[in-house]
């Protein structure tokens, strides 16, 4: 998968955010922060193809069950596309 | 006008120099990417006439974008492009696209009267948050008066261009005897701009170059200060504010330097506690105002180190004793690097300051209707 624009994901002092760059940069003022997890969904959405597959990787990686992984997945692909973010 | 009556920056931005600050990380880097510059501006603080003869001791591309990843790695996120006037620089594209490629939120100071086509492009490919742009006018006359060249035309035309294609802008301006006349144009040029508007009549003494610089004496200062607020301000919140003054409140501080007050006595802005300045040969500082210290060069030394040094120094400044006790300290401009500037110390007042904070009140009274 990939995001309909470019982002580098960056950690200052234990805090993770994404920078816009590129054109997105005109887009989004400023940064995006990111808890744990979503810096976590951020770096597998290169390595995956759906949504699915990143709640599989949620779910192993922070031992919950499945459902839960894919529900809260969705959750952060549904902000991000309330920011005109979107996953293809 | 932003910098006074909208919050100065994000609350993350705040957050994350905080955080910034507890880790020890430089998170705001200043590139100083030329002394040169196409205008002589009689006040400028970084380039005077003999600086068109520096550049074979500028950094090349390379060594910035090289710094820029040593920056990033060492968790720099806010990226300040300056000069000088950047755009001088021929591979000025080469350099602000490889860093914005990085990941850096980038802004940009330019006088903005060498917009070429080519930059302008770059800028719209990677849009910086915002570019700064000093006006130093509002006609001809008055740009070869302060700048030495009639460059009022295109960079009004570059104003509307950089505006018209989505890009961030912000204005600028020093304000010296030259073009205080048209301090109220500019202000309105701006709001029908819909465009944010920064000006200030105070000028640092030259602590870099070494010459003596033109400003309005200390009483001219603080007029521009008033004429500013009584622009921006209705009539009952500008009466407002001359009662605030009166009643020892603090007003607002400018956006560009905003405080991490750590006691009245130190600095009080960011300097050298999440950012600093680095010049156009690499030499880093806590702030660009104050002459760098050659053996702190980034080429050389190392980002990492350098910025230890300059944490430290900053860290051991003291802000002269007796203004903690001042009865003029909630409307003083005062700070570390202009009480550098002014006294080559820390030690005692410089009294052009205390003189301007002393005629402040007077100043905004004579414009109370």
């Amino acid at each position: 998968m990939k995001l309909n624009y470019e982002f580098v994901k960056r950690e200052v002092a234990g805090e993770q955010f994404l920078v816009p760059v590129g054109k997105a940069a005109g887009i989004f003022d400023g940064i995006i922060t990111l808890n744990g997890p979503g810096a976590y969904i951020f770096d597998c959405i290169p390595e995956c193809g759906s949504i699915e597959e990143i709640a599989d990787k949620i779910a192993g990686a922070y031992e919950i069950d499945r459902e839960t992984a894919l529900a809260d997945t969705r959750k952060f692909f549904d902000s991000l596309n309330e920011a005109g973010i979107k996953a293809e | 006008m932003e910098n006074l009556k909208k919050p100065a920056e994000p609350a993350i931005i705040k957050y994350l120099n905080a955080k910034a600050a507890q880790a020890g990380t430089p998170l705001n880097l200043t590139f100083e990417l030329t002394s040169r510059c196409n205008f002589s501006c009689k006040m400028c603080y970084v380039h005077s006439e003999s600086c068109n003869k520096d550049k074979a001791s500028e950094l090349t591309a390379k060594q910035w974008i090289d710094i820029a990843q040593s920056a990033k790695n060492a968790g720099a996120v806010f990226i300040l492009l300056t000069g000088g006037e950047p755009f001088v620089r021929e591979d000025f594209c080469e350099i602000y696209e490889a860093i914005a490629k990085m990941g850096f939120v980038i802004s940009l100071n330019t006088n903005l009267s060498l917009l070429t086509d080519k930059i302008l492009e770059t800028l719209k490919n990677y849009p910086p948050r915002r570019i700064n742009v000093s006006l130093y006018g509002m006609s001809d006359e008055t740009y070869i008066s302060l700048c030495g060249l009639p460059a009022f035309g295109t960079v009004r035309e570059n104003i509307t261009k950089l505006i018209k294609n989505g890009l961030p802008v912000k204005i600028n301006s020093s304000i010296t005897g030259r073009n205080e006349k048209d301090l109220e144009k500019m202000m309105v040029f701006c709001d029908g701009l819909g465009i944010p508007y920064k000006a200030t009549g105070y000028m640092f003494p030259s602590a870099r170059l070494g010459i003596e610089r033109e400003r309005l004496e200390p009483r001219g200062a603080a007029e521009i200060r008033a004429r500013i607020d009584r622009h921006c301000f209705t009539d009952e919140d500008y009466n407002d504010r001359i009662r605030r003054i009166r009643a020892g409140i603090e007003l607002e501080k400018s956006g560009d330097c905003p405080e991490e007050n750590d006691g009245m006595d130190r600095i009080r802005c960011r300097a050298g506690k999440t950012s600093a300045w680095i010049d156009r040969s690499g030499n880093m500082s806590f702030c660009g105002m104050i002459p760098a210290d050659e053996r702190l060069n980034v080429t050389t030394l190392g980002l990492e180190k350098c910025w230890q040094a300059v944490r430290e120094k900053a860290a051991a400044v003291r802000m002269p004793s007796k203004c903690s006790s001042c009865e003029y300290k909630h409307i003083c401009i005062i700070c570390a690097a202009s009480q550098f500037c002014e006294t080559g110390g820390y030690d005692d007042p410089p009294e052009a300051i205390c003189e301007i904070a002393k005629n402040t009140l007077k100043e905004y009274e004579k414009l109370r209707r």
